[in-house]
């Protein structure tokens, strides 16, 4: 059996695990509680890893795991998925055009140069919270873990017209979000 | 089907259109309506600056767990075995 140090190997990833559940999650209770399932989870399995990934890939791999389950179990809560936190309303008027209070607003920065600004980071953690789990679960999977809309309608059990409804929505959201927090 | 669409569906399209889900016909009605359409062209720049940017969160994340809390997760595998 591969021999482990439950003390260095705690030492050692829990900092850098934490810091991938951290964005990809509501919030840092569950992030922890992610963390902590993930030693576990390897700790009881120790006997399976055969030392061909590195402990680190292999520690990511279960995290990445558990982060899944956890949308999953976030889809099943079936009553908010479709709820709005701001209504439709609010950005698309009955003609569907933009309406007055959430058009998009000129930013004033190059939109094809990389932000090296971790205020804009900042914001965009706090905006992405805000996100129906179910909207963050989606944009998370897509944007995050590089999934495809396939899998990822089959995780959570979506027709493809709800994910791509649910996307729209975390986007139209985390944009109006941004605009309002990022440029102070 | 018109060639008309409104923003609504506009911005579902030009996230449709990433994955390249749409059809000749849906990306020239889109096509069209960015044509006339200055909002949601600067949503379509505004999202792409959002995407392209998110691979960021993490790397600017410097959060990190309390002594304590490793302690305890160390303890509760400990007490696990």
């Amino acid at each position: 059996m591969h021999k482990l140090n439950v003390n260095q190997w705690v030492n050692e990833y829990a900092d850098q695990l934490y810091r991938y559940a951290l964005p990809r999650v509501e919030d840092a209770e569950i992030a922890k509680d992610l963390v902590q399932d993930t030693f576990l989870s390897a700790w009881r399995n120790a006997e399976n890893f055969k030392g061909e990934a590195s402990e680190k890939n292999w520690l990511y791999t279960i995290l990445k795991n558990k982060i899944i389950d956890h949308y999953r179990k976030a889809s099943t809560r079936k009553e908010e998925r479709f709820s709005e936190n701001q209504s439709e309303e609010y950005y698309f008027n009955e003609d569907g055009h933009w309406t007055e209070t959430a058009s998009p607003n000129e930013w004033g920065v190059n939109y094809n140069e990389k932000i090296n600004q971790n205020e804009f980071y900042e914001v965009l953690e706090k905006c992405k919270k805000k996100l129906k789990e179910i909207q963050n679960a989606v944009f998370s999977m897509k944007y995050l873990e590089g999934l495809e809309s396939e899998e990822i309608c089959k995780e959570l059990n979506l027709t493809s017209s709800n994910y791509w409804v649910l996307l729209h929505r975390a986007k139209v959201q985390l944009r109006a979000c941004l605009e309002k927090n990022w440029f102070i | 089907m018109g060639m008309r669409i409104d923003c609504k569906k506009a911005t579902i399209m030009i996230s449709k259109r990433e994955e390249k889900k749409l059809s000749l016909f849906e990306r020239i009605q889109l096509w069209l309506h960015l044509l006339i359409c200055s909002l949601c062209k600067l949503f379509m720049k505004q999202n792409k600056l959002l995407v392209s940017n998110l691979g960021g969160l993490e790397n600017n994340i410097t959060a990190a767990l309390s002594e304590q809390e490793k302690n305890k997760i160390i303890e509760t595998i400990k007490s696990a075995s």
